[in-house]
């Protein structure tokens, strides 16, 4: 006979209960390595504009204060940019537990996103150049439709994102590659 | 009748549903359609008659070769549980589209095609944002046939023996609504689709603007002389005349879409899936069976709340948001009910989430939503208001003095809407749904099950943080729904909950 006994909502488990596991420790120096290069491109651009502007005196109306404001902007926003990481990266988390993948971001605003194993249409790892420098992976997990409810997790190892794309790939009752099965060696979490 | 398991063209009448989809590509995007009707204007007004031809010509022939070359490049087949697509001239694509898999279904048949007995079947399935597959041109008798063996009804289509055994073996349609010609004048009054397109005729304007202003200025030559004739009093109401007269032709104009949309529409309940028939020249027909349903939304503007009308928007999974295919075609594959009254809003719903969410309401009355707090219009307020007024005063007041300080008026209105805003907002659930009213003028109410949630979050902002606030973002299939400004911990009572709800339910979400 079918039964559908009623569940007490108090326990029902609670998602910010759980063992957060943080990022791949290179992943901040991988970050400040991605920033550095915006910085330097940065930097050439604006002293290639100071030097044709100001020494070919083709812009003549500049005050003196405009070139050390920029130079004084562009410098705050560099500190900013390669510190920024490594107050970032700490905030973010993310955890499997056996029904759902859970992940956690932001400093200031922040949030918590949770995606059931059962509605995950597909899981796919991907790296950057950079990151493959660094040894790193992004895991991302597919939902349905245009609802925009797809997981990504940056700065995962390599191994460890592999793995859990072959742990969600097994929860989605998919048959893995053959090379999969002999990656499922341990558990997915730690 | 095509046989399963073949390759096959369609007719080649489908060049024409080629050729439309080269011209709508074209108008695409307001870009393209700017510098086509530009280029267009420009040629018959610059250049000799015999080259204006020539170039048209060309163009159109080129068009009619793109459209052959698609036909010819385009085949499909039947399998046992899906049909496989070939199309593609140059980037050659195969699509392989499995029948349970398929979200909605849509039959659409131009004049030219209902000539013919021919129509278009589109069909869009989970997991994507874009509507996978068309079938252009095939006979309507082959259309019905495969679109039942999609819904699971009938056998294959070439085991049909007759559309008349097929009619007789049809479950009943129960018809649900049928609008007639006093609800395509509202809906023609009420729509505001059709005053955004009057937006773009500035831009057609703009190459006759000479011939234009040379007419008025006869006319309001013509109008002062007699005007001075009959008097101040005369001649204002001569202007408002006129005025009322423009205000009638713009209304004309709604109205007459409305007539060409949803002329003679039904909705029909056939077993569990809802079907939809409309279009004075183009008849669409769409349908959506109850269980792929992931989303209703509700929608009521101004205009309809004089009338206590609404408008139905009823969502599949992946046409949630209006994207583009690859030939840049907008979709959108919803069943739309345009127009209907509170009651058949409440027997829609109880229809549309069958013994579910039965303590749901998707009508906006203010006693079953509750409010969100606040501090939301705080949030509002310094978003939208202060930091765009102080950030523009400060760009504005070196460049034009004391006037820049005009730019922090912005706050007041800015106030206004966000306290507007906030009293439309709302929400209300029951065990297994939740509604989301929002809205400025109008409301709009969002209803989803929380068994067919795909994800969901809790986000929060520093100010959030500090009031013990949190917005909790429900991701479905079709849409995002979001409740803004509410207890953290009702929040995270709710998310668990839906996860649970999603996690558990031995019931498919499409």
């Amino acid at each position: 006979m079918f039964v559908n006994p009623e569940v007490p909502l108090e326990s029902l488990p609670v998602a910010e209960q759980v063992d957060w596991q943080a990022l791949h420790p290179r992943f901040v120096r991988r970050l400040q390595a991605k920033k550095l290069i915006h910085v330097v491109v940065a930097f050439a651009l604006a002293a290639a504009a100071h030097y044709f502007a100001l020494r070919a005196a083709q812009l003549a109306w500049l005050e003196a204060w405009m070139p050390l404001a920029v130079w004084a902007v562009l410098g705050l926003w560099a500190c900013w940019s390669l510190s920024w990481p490594a107050v970032e990266v700490p905030h973010r988390g993310y955890a499997v537990r056996d029904k759902d993948i859970l992940y956690k971001s932001g400093v200031l605003w922040r949030s918590m996103a949770a995606v059931p194993c059962n509605r995950v249409q597909h899981a796919v790892t991907s790296s950057a150049p950079l990151d493959r420098r660094f040894g790193l992976a992004t895991l991302t997990v597919f939902t349905a439709g245009g609802g925009g409810g797809d997981l990504q997790i940056a700065g995962l190892g390599e191994e460890r994102a592999e793995r859990l794309r072959v742990f969600i790939v097994g929860k989605l009752g998919l048959r893995p590659r053959p090379d999969d099965e002999a990656r499922q060696d341990g558990p997915v979490g730690g | 009748m095509p046989e399963s398991g073949a390759w096959q063209r369609t007719s080649p009448f489908s060049m024409l549903f080629f050729f439309a989809r080269t011209v709508r590509s074209i108008l695409g995007n307001i870009a393209q359609t700017a510098a086509s009707a530009g280029s267009l204007v420009y040629l018959w007004t610059q250049a000799p008659v015999t080259t204006s031809l020539a170039v048209t010509g060309a163009v159109l022939a080129a068009m009619a070769t793109v459209a052959l070359l698609r036909y010819w490049c385009f085949r499909f087949r039947l399998g046992e549980d899906g049909v496989l697509i070939r199309q593609g001239v140059f980037r050659k694509s195969e699509l392989d589209v499995r029948f349970n898999r398929i979200q909605g279904v849509n039959v659409e048949q131009s004049p030219v095609y209902r000539l013919l007995d021919l129509a278009t079947l589109s069909f869009d399935t989970a997991g994507s944002t874009k509507l996978e597959g068309h079938l252009p041109a095939v006979s309507r008798q082959f259309a019905d046939a495969l679109r039942r063996r999609i819904e699971g009804r009938l056998p294959p289509p070439n085991e049909q023996p007759s559309t008349e055994e097929a009619g007789t073996k049809a479950r009943k349609a129960r018809v649900l609504l049928r609008l007639d010609g006093r609800d395509m004048v509202r809906i023609g009054v009420t729509d505001r689709s059709v005053l955004g397109a009057l937006a773009f005729l500035p831009i057609l304007y703009q190459p006759y603007q000479e011939t234009i202003h040379a007419v008025v200025a006869r006319i309001v030559d013509a109008a002062t002389a007699e005007f001075a004739q009959l008097g101040l009093l005369v001649g204002s109401t001569a202007v408002a005349g006129v005025a009322l007269a423009l205000l009638a032709l713009l209304l004309m104009v709604t109205i007459a879409s409305a007539f060409l949309r949803y002329h003679d529409f039904v909705l029909l309940l056939e077993g569990s899936a809802f079907r939809s028939r409309s279009g004075l020249l183009t008849r669409k027909e769409t349908v959506v069976e109850a269980g792929k349903i992931q989303q209703l939304v509700l929608i009521q503007s101004m205009l309809m709340r004089w009338f206590r009308r609404y408008r139905l928007r009823v969502l599949p999974a992946a046409s949630g948001i209006p994207t583009t295919n690859p030939s840049g075609q907008v979709v959108t594959q919803r069943l739309v009910v345009p127009l209907l009254d509170a009651d058949l809003v409440s027997d829609l719903r109880a229809r549309m989430f069958p013994s579910e969410g039965e303590g749901l309401s998707l009508v906006p009355a203010k006693e079953p939503f509750t409010g969100i707090s606040p501090y939301y219009m705080r949030g509002r307020v310094l978003g939208g208001g202060i930091v765009p007024a102080l950030a523009a005063t400060v760009v504005l007041l070196p460049l034009l003095g004391p006037s820049g300080l005009w730019c922090l008026a912005w706050i007041a209105p800015a106030t206004a809407l966000a306290w507007q805003s906030w009293r439309r907002r709302g929400y209300m659930h029951d065990d297994h749904g939740l509604s989301s009213r929002s809205g400025l003028i109008g409301y709009r109410v969002n209803a989803f099950l929380f068994r067919k949630a795909q994800a969901v979050s809790v986000a929060r902002s520093p100010l959030q943080r500090r009031k013990g606030l949190a917005t909790l973002r429900i991701h479905l299939a079709s849409d995002m729904v979001s409740v803004p400004y509410i207890d953290y911990g009702i929040a995270c009572r709710l998310r668990d909950y839906i996860l649970y709800k999603a996690e558990s339910s031995r019931l498919s979400w499409h």
